[in-house]
């Protein structure tokens, strides 16, 4: 095809940045946090996070098991206010069910449901994945009625609409 | 990273577009469907690969996965259909190498479309069970390509046909065959034997079928063998070149049925050519390429093993129950030799050392050695021809693979007492008459005799080789403490042999010579004042004496001569005239020995140094015998009359056969009450069994005899029958 010949190819829908650690991480199998914080080239608390979310997206399309499962990793921890919403919506695009799982309780949770539904985020999260507002709906009111935490990431797999597709527990090593 | 360089980011949260257009599948999927067909038209190269990848993912993305797949399994359709006709357009010979061709095309092009579609792959597909990307375009390429109802047939007859016209000698490409085959292969085992391996086996079996019918009834055995062998090469070799590995052996299987098992009994029984005539002909080679082709078939080598073994039995039981070979017995045991050497060459060089093969041939030489009651006879005279002279000149390689290939012999004998009875005979007569090439070969015979049967069989074997270097000992002694009184008399060599250790021989009277008696009492006087207890009588029959004769014109000979001999001629030295009965009055020498002892000195040229009258062979009481002045010989020393070991009489076969019968009843009787001793109780039936398993490495006892020494050891009080059950035995203590 026409890449054979060309000096400089374009990769559309990505930034550069995530692009190059993308690189980075293609070659050197790492991915050290503070490297992360220098690439996006601020020191805001929210930006490895925001990171890891443009590098979930990269490493899904191109492949890169490993990679996608220490960005769905990190993002698991650092499920916040302001980027729940978002980062719900890229786990069900993505099928990271552990980190969809995780999203959902966070949200559902009495103290964070308001905060989150008036964020940027949520609004982005309506009209990207509709289905998946049906699924936190059932989860608020589950919470609301037994008061306890759900465990078990199979769970919430059956109340997903979509496929009964099996998570790996452990991240994969490549 | 320079400052310059680095990028004026402002990180946000990630948002993958929302799609709002209607129409935005439709117009996505339009870019891949055209893809695909410029990828089918070879024009791949204006293509961006970055560019369809991220549509691909993009339709995936915003799940319009299961469009994307179901365009293009009818894109990739609709082409391979198109791909069928050109196909099966194409003309006689062009018609593989065209669907090689397109098939090596849609191979590329999948590889692209893959490709591209690869995050489809990755994800939309493992999640809704539905087949890779590969695969499909494998299955569509079998469905409408493959088994299109154009193709189907004519694939397979073309692929028939090609190998029909190589199995009849044309060169066809190889190479245009094995990527077809390897297509097949490539769609999976199912159509691989369904399209092409079983019709293939089929054809085959009737192309074989026909073959080997044609060839048996115009090849002899050896011609038929080399092209069967010939057609399995093919075979191999075919399937090297252009098949599946997996199909060798179900094609040589096929080969190996019509060919070889379907016409297995016909090759080896047939006239003129079949197994028995390359045998007979030593045909190595064609044998070894029947051994090599009929163990390939269930039941090869069991034919082939049969078929020599009962020829073996046959041409063996000729040899030893044909009266002319009976004559003379060294040939006899060396025709057996030879027609071992012969079979054991066979079997190493054609047969490659098969066990069971050389067991069939021992068990066959067992069978028909023990049909001649005189095979172990036989075979002691023809070790003692080569102990006496036919070794002469060997190596003691050679002398040692002689004595092997003999005990090999001695093996299958079932009468092993009889062979050690004669055997004693003849080493006796070798010994005492100085006659044996080597003693290391006597020695290396008895120790093989040993490892084979052990000690009990030789203890008395080496006892007298024991006693002849006693006797050498002893004699030394008798000249050094005698030797003065002796002076110069005749010299005298004793050998003292121990009775049981010797072939038991009566000693029959003879009156020596005066000038010999005293010297034997001056001997046996010595002897018995070292030795008390013991009793010496002159074995007469067996001894020997060189004496000096001058004859009429001065002319002195050494005669070499029996002891009996020398006592007749003794007498001449005070007469020249005697008759037979003189004579035997004299010598009192019994009449049967003295006849032949006398025909011996008289009735033979050259050695003839008495006169008989009459002229005749026998001797009449009342012929007469004189001193022959006239005898010449070219010889100084002439030999008269040595002790040679010879075939025995038909009286003297029975006598010996009678003496072997009764050594062998107290060793059935060792033998039974060994037995009871250990099981107390035993049936008739199972003593018999037991007796024989013990006594067979000596002889095979008869149950008539066995049961008459059961009878005597009854009588004696060893065994008693049991009151309940008439046919079981009792041991007493």
């Amino acid at each position: 095809m026409k890449e054979k010949n060309m000096q400089c190819i374009k990769v559309e829908d990505m930034e550069a940045p995530v692009f190059k650690v993308l690189l980075h991480f293609i070659y050197w199998d790492d991915l050290p946090d503070m490297q992360l914080k220098e690439l996006a080239g601020l020191n805001s608390k929210g930006a490895s996070t925001l990171m890891a979310q443009h590098l979930l997206a990269a490493a899904d399309r191109y492949g890169l098991e490993r990679l996608r499962l220490l960005c769905e990793a990190k993002l698991c921890e650092d499920v916040a206010i302001n980027t729940a919403a978002t980062t719900l919506a890229l786990a069900e695009q993505h099928h990271c069910f552990q980190l969809k799982a995780v999203c959902l309780k966070f949200i559902a949770l009495r103290e964070n449901l308001r905060a989150v539904m008036q964020t940027e985020g949520f609004e982005y999260l309506k009209k990207s994945c509709p289905s998946v507002l049906t699924e936190l709906l059932e989860f608020v009111a589950r919470i609301s009625e037994h008061s306890i935490s759900f465990c078990g990431y199979g769970n919430d797999a059956m109340l997903d609409g979509s496929d009964l597709n099996k998570r790996r527990v452990k991240p994969r090593i490549l | 990273m320079s400052d310059q360089k680095r990028r004026n980011f402002q990180i946000e949260a990630f948002k993958h577009r929302v799609v709002v257009d209607p129409q935005y599948a439709d117009k996505t999927w339009k870019i891949l469907e055209h893809a695909i067909h410029e990828i089918y038209n070879h024009n791949a190269s204006g293509l961006s690969f970055e560019e369809l990848y991220r549509n691909a993912y993009n339709m995936v993305l915003h799940k319009f996965g299961e469009k994307l797949y179901s365009g293009l399994v009818l894109t990739m359709t609709t082409h391979l259909k198109e791909i069928s006709k050109s196909v099966e357009a194409a003309h006689g010979g062009s018609f593989l190498e065209e669907l090689n061709r397109k098939w090596a095309d849609h191979n590329k092009a999948l590889q692209m479309i893959r490709d591209i579609l690869m995050y489809m792959d990755r994800t939309f597909v493992p999640s809704t069970h539905k087949t890779p990307v590969h695969d499909l375009g494998l299955n569509l390429w079998r469905d409408n390509v493959i088994h299109s109802s154009n193709i189907q047939t004519r694939l397979l007859n073309t692929i028939l046909e090609l190998i029909l016209r190589e199995r009849t000698g044309e060169v066809i490409n190889r190479g245009l065959m094995r990527n077809i085959i390897e297509m097949l292969m490539d769609l999976g085992s199912t159509v691989y034997q369904e399209d092409f391996e079983k019709p293939f086996l089929e054809v085959s079996a009737d192309f074989y079928r026909l073959e080997s019918q044609q060839y048996i009834e115009c090849c002899d055995c050896g011609d038929y063998l080399k092209k069967a062998e010939r057609r399995l090469n093919e075979e191999i070799e075919r399937v090297t070149h252009y098949l599946d590995a997996k199909s060798e052996s179900k094609i040589t299987n096929v080969v190996e049925k019509e060919m070889i098992a379907n016409h297995m009994q016909r090759l080896v029984h047939m006239e003129n050519s079949g197994l028995v005539n390359m045998l007979l002909d030593d045909k190595y080679e064609d044998l070894g390429r029947m051994y090599n082709l009929f163990r390939r078939v269930p039941n090869g080598l069991s034919t082939i093993r049969d078929v020599m073994t009962s020829h073996v039995r046959d041409t063996g039981k000729q040899l030893v129950t044909d009266p002319e070979r009976v004559k003379d017995p060294v040939e006899f045991v060396q025709r057996l030799l030879d027609e071992k050497d012969k079979y054991d060459m066979i079997i190493s060089l054609a047969f490659s050392n098969d066990k069971t093969f050389q067991n069939a041939l021992n068990s066959s030489f067992e069978y028909f050695i023990n049909l001649n009651a005189r095979s172990p006879e036989f075979i002691s005279l023809f070790v003692d021809d080569k102990l006496r002279k036919g070794l002469k000149d060997f190596s003691e390689e050679d002398v040692e693979t002689v004595l092997d290939k003999v005990m090999m012999l001695f093996r299958y004998l079932q009468e092993k007492d009889v062979f050690e009875k004669y055997y004693k005979q003849h080493l006796a007569k070798r010994l005492l008459s100085g006659k044996t090439l080597s003693d290391e070969a006597e020695r290396s015979l008895v120790v093989k005799l040993k490892t084979e049967c052990g000690y009990q069989f030789t203890c008395k074997l080496e006892g007298m080789f024991t006693d002849m270097k006693t006797s050498q000992d002893t004699m030394q002694g008798f000249y050094a403490s005698q030797g003065a009184e002796i002076g110069d008399g005749p010299a005298l060599v004793v050998q003292v042999l121990t009775t049981g250790s010797w072939p038991t021989q009566p000693s029959p009277p003879c009156n020596l010579p005066n000038e010999l008696s005293t010297l034997c009492e001056m001997f046996r006087s010595y002897y018995l004042g070292t030795h008390t207890g013991r009793r010496l009588s002159w074995q007469t029959n067996m001894g020997t004496a060189d004496i000096k004769a001058t004859f009429g014109k001065g002319q002195k000979h050494e005669l070499n001569v029996s002891t009996y001999q020398m006592c007749v001629l003794m007498l001449f030295n005070n007469a020249d005239r005697l008759t037979y009965k003189e004579i035997e009055q004299a010598t009192e020498i019994p009449a049967t020995d003295l006849k032949r002892c006398l025909q011996s000195l008289a009735c033979v040229k050259g050695k003839n140094v008495l006169r008989k009258e009459p002229m005749s062979k026998d001797i009449g009481d009342n012929d007469a015998f004189l001193f022959h002045e006239k005898f010449t010989s070219k010889f100084y020393k002439v030999k008269i009359g040595t002790v040679v070991a010879q075939k025995e009489s038909e009286p003297e076969k029975q006598e010996t056969r009678q003496r072997v019968e009764e050594d062998r009843k107290p060793q059935i009787e060792a033998a039974i009450v060994r037995i009871m001793k250990s099981r107390k109780v035993l049936d008739h039936n199972n003593i018999i069994t037991e007796v024989t398993k013990q006594l067979q490495s000596r002889f095979l006892p008869n149950p008539v005899e066995i049961k008459k020494r059961i009878e005597s050891l009854i009588e004696r009080d060893f065994l008693e029958r049991d009151n309940a059950d008439r046919k079981s035995y009792r041991y007493l203590a």
